[in-house]
């Protein structure tokens, strides 16, 4: 099929392809779930997935039967993996929610080609990420005891710690998520009863739509919902990921202790962000023929946004290599000579050049719209805001204040397992849900089409 | 034993077939021996060699006497019943006599009746049991010239001479007599901090002519004897020698560990060896040391300065840390209406020989955690001794620094623990909730001193029953999945706070002495209330030379350090003060 390249008046490329009417993108979008045979791309990697999944459930039976100490935690780096991925997958879940809610604001139109996969993708790196704290603890079993509930003993949780505070977070935030994608699927959910032929099929989408009709009623109920839900999910993106961030900022550790972390930790997760949206939009796209509606200018925009948040990265690590410096605290000091030569330097520099160096030719917009490019870039920045977190947590521990007490870390090969599965089940999610729901909004992708066809009128 | 004359050898206790050069022969000249006979705690290589093995009783289950250093009698008394019913040295020799149901204590009783002179000997011997030492039965002080001081030998080979070998017992092993004691293989060599094993000890610059590094393997051989051992460079040690500890390598006790020095031990009951040589082997032998880092990194954490300074200007602790303003919190200040308890560590007595390491673990219930966890940083030791090295890696100043909980007054581990498992107490200890505490580690990580030890795996589980009665029944065993750390000896302040109680009187400076006080051999630990100006710990912790350690941090440490002061000879060229 030929893809109708339409430009807007600035040069850049439509938002969708043209030549769609209403009935075309229901269709398109509804029948890779109800029609279209799975490709076998997406089997073999639904398999794999799986397989990987199992390999977490292996590595959790075993971290439960045997302790944390399977992994290669120690005293003085008590925290490891489980912190590191809990970092990472936190970040790569702010991209969701950033494009729905604080775009959707914001009247960028672009984002409704992509929002629904970013906002699934949110929900289950959330899903990763808040198992990590859970698994970390020597005794999971009594997770709860960090919730505030009536006890007859009385005891609460200890409110200055933010840990405590960390758990809110993240429950909010994947709360609100998820409510937020489910919001957005209704109408969808409809569309694919309405479309399905199978009775059972028709059965199931219809309870899941809660029995919506589309009327004029209900939709002005839904998008006012979905605003004041988007604007209530805007503060969550700017909020989870500093409070992840005070777990490092409020302890005195040389590498936590500052005061940069929030604004850092943020960007950092936007900058991840984008990039696993792009690792998953640019083969999704491709294997289901879905050029017309996720178009170049999509890939335009996620590229800038991550050359801008990438940059608010750069300037983070600037500014405390400065500070390191400028501060004259001899603790400080040493933490940064360390990070950039010690055991763990050449990590950094990995850091330096994957999340820096490397994103410098998306100045360029050919590169930028370049997808083979783009994949392998979006990889290498999610590995190196890994080693970023990485780096963080470990080097920073690994040497603090009394080098009678210094120690190295490395990960075991349940360390390995666990983060490799942590891909599984995000994979697995990942497979269900694109085999299950409609991949990309129908509705919003609808009012695109139609407003791009008034337009050519 | 060889010709065939001794028909009947008994051997006490010793274990001979193993401590001694193998190429002198014991072993063969024992199996010479009809009938040999091995009183022992374990069956070690000799009892192996012997046709008859007879279970000895330990210190703690038998009666014995021993002299102090002045020669004083001391009367060993049993704790408990004998376990396994074994037989004291006593008691074996008085059956070689013909007295086969002599009970140990009428054995020993007897000696000291026949040799006591005075009046009234029952008075006395219950007196002696009651203090612990027999009245009177010191020697006699002898006045003795000061000899000239000894000429060093000319043993100083020249490196075509080959290397010098020199030995010496182990430091926590000894000559191998207490391998199969995991607290003892996993206390922290002193200065080496290595556990659980051997190595050849050596300069670095002797480590870099013979182009080997710390754990590499190499073959040591003298003349046709040799043993493959790990290196270990070791700051401060003699050029182009090699120390070597006995005690390890052992077949009999468990699994074998590091190498058995014995091999090349010279046979003429000499310590040293001229002439070894050294071969690389390329093979890589893990060894686990406690402390992987041994600068300071100018840090002032051990604070050490020579005498004069110290006389010119008193205050000097307070320019190097000097006190963080008083209200720069913006919490309340803790109320101590009580007692508020706190320690002094005085840097000038310790030694750094590491028994409070050991007390600390035996009155504290703390698991043991083998070779693999240690080199894995999981060593849970409450109170660790760190070892500096100041100056050239020749000639170092070494600087020992007993670090257990600091109980600070803003303690950072308190702040960040979500469920609360570590509190402050109204006596201002800092209390791990064992029950409450759910493994988040974050405490381990806000703590500076990094005195805080994790139960990893199920370290304390799955032990024999026999077991059991090493346990303090006063101290919780901690599962896995919790952390834990020093308690000032907790279970110590209440036993004394209800012995006072019951005597209706507050606790006396002195009536709690810690583990790790207790065993000082030199003092350097001081416990006590801080609300008591009189109390020995305020008293230490008023000198001029007391301080805290990372003091800028506002943790306002409960345990504080006395500065080390050196009053060092110029004279002597070995450097160590």
């Amino acid at each position: 099929m030929a893809v109708i390249e339409k430009r807007d008046p600035l040069g850049r490329p439509g938002v969708i392809a043209g030549g769609h009417g209403a009935a075309d993108v229901t269709d398109k979008i509804s029948a890779i779930v109800l029609k279209r045979r799975t490709p076998a791309t997406i089997l073999a990697a639904g398999a794999t997935a799986f397989l990987l999944f199992l390999g977490l459930v292996t590595a959790i039976s075993y971290l439960f039967y045997r302790g944390v100490g399977i992994w290669g935690i120690n005293v003085p780096v008590a925290w490891g993996f489980a912190i590191v991925n809990f970092v990472w997958w936190i970040g790569i879940g702010h991209a969701g929610t950033l494009i729905s809610a604080i775009l959707l604001l914001l009247h960028q139109n672009w984002r409704v080609s992509i929002n629904r996969l970013a906002e699934a993708m949110t929900l289950f790196a959330v899903a990763c990420a808040g198992m990590f704290p859970l698994l970390h603890l020597g005794r999971p079993q009594y997770f709860y005891w960090l919730l505030p509930y009536p006890t007859s003993m009385g005891v609460w949780p200890q409110f200055r710690s933010p840990l405590v505070w960390d758990l809110f977070a993240i429950s909010t935030y994947g709360t609100v998520s998820l409510i937020f994608w489910y919001l957005g699927l209704i109408p969808d959910l409809a569309s694919m009863r309405d479309t399905a032929n199978r009775r059972w099929v028709k059965k199931a989408y219809g309870l899941l739509s809660f029995g919506w009709r589309g009327t004029a009623r209900e939709w002005s109920r839904f998008q006012r919902g979905y605003l004041i839900l988007g604007g209530m999910a805007t503060p969550l993106v700017v909020s989870v990921h500093s409070v992840v961030s005070l777990d490092f900022t409020v302890a005195v550790t040389p590498g936590w202790h500052s005061t940069l972390f929030p604004p850092y930790f943020v960007a950092g997760a936007i900058f991840s962000g984008f990039a696993m949206v792009l690792t998953i939009v640019i083969p999704i796209r491709r294997i289901f023929g879905l050029q017309d509606l996720i178009t170049l200018r999509h890939f335009d925009n996620m590229s800038k946004v991550m050359l801008a948040s990438g940059w608010i990265v750069a300037y983070s690590y600037i500014v405390e290599t400065f500070i390191s410096w400028y501060g004259a605290n001899q603790f400080e000091s040493y933490m940064m000579w360390n990070r950039l030569f010690g055991q763990y330097g050449y990590m950094y520099w990995i850091v330096l050049f994957c999340n820096i160096i490397a994103i410098q030719p998306l100045w360029k917009r050919s590169l930028r719209q370049n997808l083979v490019f783009l994949w392998v870039l979006s990889i290498v920045v999610n590995v190196g805001m890994w080693l970023e977190r990485y780096v963080i947590v470990v080097q920073s521990l690994h040497r603090d204040f009394m080098p009678g007490a210094w120690g190295m870390y490395s990960g075991t090969f349940w360390d390995w397992l666990t983060l490799l599965g942590s891909f599984g089940l995000f994979g697995s999610l990942l497979f269900l849900f694109l085999r299950l729901a409609p991949a990309l909004s129908i509705s919003e992708a609808r009012e695109l089409a139609e407003a791009s066809a008034e337009e050519r009128r | 034993m060889r010709t065939g004359q001794v028909e009947t050898l008994v051997i006490l206790g010793a274990n001979p077939v193993y401590a001694s050069p193998p190429s002198a022969g014991f072993a063969e000249a024992l199996n010479q021996v009809p009938n040999r006979i091995h009183l022992g705690l374990f069956p070690d290589e000799t009892a192996e060699c012997c046709n008859w093995r007879l279970p000895a009783t330990h210190a703690l289950e038998h009666w014995s006497d021993a002299r102090t250093f002045d020669g004083s009698a001391s009367v060993i008394q049993p704790l408990i019943e004998p376990l396994y019913e074994g037989r004291s040295p006593h008691q074996v020799l008085a059956a070689l006599s013909g007295d086969f149901l002599a009970s140990g204590q009428a054995l020993v009783q007897d000696y000291w009746r026949r040799n006591h002179q005075g009046e009234d000997f029952e008075r006395w011997w219950r007196q002696g049991l009651y203090r612990g030492v027999l009245e009177g039965t010191s020697f006699e002080p002898e006045t003795v010239e000061p000899m000239a001081a000894p000429v060093p030998p000319e043993s100083a080979p020249n490196k075509d001479a080959g290397i010098e070998l020199s030995f010496a017992p182990d430091p926590t092993i000894y000559d191998g007599r207490f391998a199969e004691n995991a607290w003892l293989q996993e206390l922290p060599k002193p200065v080496l901090s290595l556990t659980w094993d051997n190595a050849a000890y050596m300069s670095e610059a002797t480590a870099k002519r013979l182009g080997v590094w710390n754990e590499d393997t190499v073959e040591i051989s003298v003349g046709d004897r040799s043993v493959e051992a790990p290196v270990w460079v070791t700051p401060g040690h003699a050029d182009d020698a090699i120390t070597l500890h006995l005690g390890y390598g052992r077949e009999s006790a468990g699994e074998v560990r590091g190498f058995n020095a014995y091999e090349l031990l010279p046979l003429d009951g000499g310590w040293s060896a001229i002439g070894a040589e050294l071969r690389k082997l390329g093979r890589r032998w893990p060894l686990a040391d406690r402390q992987t880092h041994q600068q300071m990194e100018n840090r002032d954490l051990a604070v050490s300065v020579p005498l004069d300074r110290y006389q010119s200007d008193p205050s000097f602790v307070t320019q190097i840390h000097p006190p963080p303003e008083a209200d720069n919190t913006l919490l309340p200040p803790w109320k101590y209406d009580g007692y508020k308890w706190g320690m002094a560590i005085d840097l000038s007595a310790c030694m750094g020989c590491g028994a409070c390491t050991l007390a600390c673990q035996a009155e504290n219930n703390i698991p043991v955690v083998g070779k693999e966890a240690v080199i894995n940083n999981r060593a849970m030791h409450w109170i660790r001794v760190d070892y500096y090295f100041q100056g050239s890696p020749a000639a170092p100043e070494i600087i020992p620094q007993p670090v257990p909980c600091m109980h600070c007054e803003n303690a950072p581990c308190e702040l960040v623990c979500p469920v609360g498992a570590t509190v402050h107490s109204g006596e201002g200890l800092n209390q791990m909730v064992y029950n409450r505490c759910v493994g988040t580690r974050y405490c381990s990580n806000n703590c500076p001193y990094k005195v805080r030890r994790f139960n990893f795996l199920d370290f304390s589980g799955f032990q024999p029953e026999s077991y059991d009665g090493r346990m303090n029944p006063d101290v919780t065993v901690r599962r896995r999945g919790v952390m834990e750390k020093c308690t000032y000896c907790v279970q110590r302040i209440e036993e004394a706070r209800i012995t006072a109680g019951k005597e209706d009187r507050k606790i006396r400076d002195g009536e709690i002495v810690t583990a790790c006080q207790q065993v000082c051999p030199t003092e350097a630990i001081v416990f006590g209330d801080l609300n008591d100006p009189g109390s020995r710990v305020s008293t230490a912790k008023r000198s001029q030379r007391d301080y805290g350690l990372l003091l800028e941090l506002n943790t306002k440490p409960r345990t504080s350090y006395a500065a080390r002061l050196k009053n060092r000879n110029d004279a002597s060229d070995d450097g160590e003060s």
